[in-house]
């Protein structure tokens, strides 16, 4: 199927590479489909795109990358919902705000999207335990860190 | 919405396994106390907000071109 998406222009989605988020995202409960689409010229960053509103994407990345130390609890009842039997099935990222001056940039580490991606289940869970803030600074942090 | 009354150690039962009792009230701040299994999600609805916020603010975020990208989170030294 081909998409009209505002970000990366018109784009052509196999079907079979669609992710169901049963949920919805927070703020976007009306959205279920998506799609994640990684351009290596955007690499670290992957889009997130839905492809129920061509309007609608989420720059993320691999928290890993710039949080090593990064390990959020997930409940149980996660990895059953979206049919994850295995580590390996599952992907993590975190959703990125770029404001205009990029060296402001946000992760959300609070609430991570997790992927099942054999299954093509996909969830944004909101932490209730750790304590990760939901706009951490990525570049204050990597600064004064020795490299 | 079901609206029930309740005095202070009385509480509530959602389901099999949610019981939500009211500790205290102090002026316009009651304290709750919330018995549930580990994997149910309990969270103070002002923190979903603020997530569906960012959210909201994330969909306009724009990835820099300006700059190369695949070492943008390598640490400075």
């Amino acid at each position: 199927m081909t998409i009209k998406t505002s970000r990366l222009g018109t784009i052509e989605i196999e079907t079979e590479r669609i992710i169901h988020f049963k949920e919805g995202i927070p703020g976007f409960e009306h959205l279920t489909k998506y799609v994640l689409l990684s351009p290596p010229e955007l690499s670290p960053f992957h889009v997130l795109q839905s492809i129920e509103d061509g309007d609608i994407s989420f720059i993320v990345s691999n928290p890993f990358i710039f949080k090593e130390d990064y390990a959020p609890y997930i409940n149980k009842s996660v990895f059953e919902e979206l049919e994850i039997e295995e580590d390996s099935q599952a992907v993590l990222f975190t959703i990125i705000v770029i404001p205009d001056d990029y060296t402001k940039m946000t992760a959300n580490l609070m609430a991570p999207i997790i992927i099942n991606s054999e299954k093509r289940l996909g969830k944004q869970i909101i932490l209730d335990k750790g304590d990760y803030p939901i706009r951490y600074p990525i570049f204050q942090n990597l600064d004064g860190k020795v490299g | 919405m079901l609206v029930l009354t309740r005095k202070k150690d009385e509480s509530i039962m959602i389901g099999n396994g949610v019981e939500v009792v009211v500790l205290g009230i102090d002026g316009d701040r009651v304290r709750i106390g919330i018995e549930a299994p580990k994997d149910v999600t309990i969270l103070r609805k002002e923190v979903y907000l603020d997530v569906a916020d960012t959210n909201k603010q994330a969909i306009s975020s724009t990835i820099p071109t300006n700059i190369t990208l695949d070492k943008i989170f390598l640490k400075k030294d």
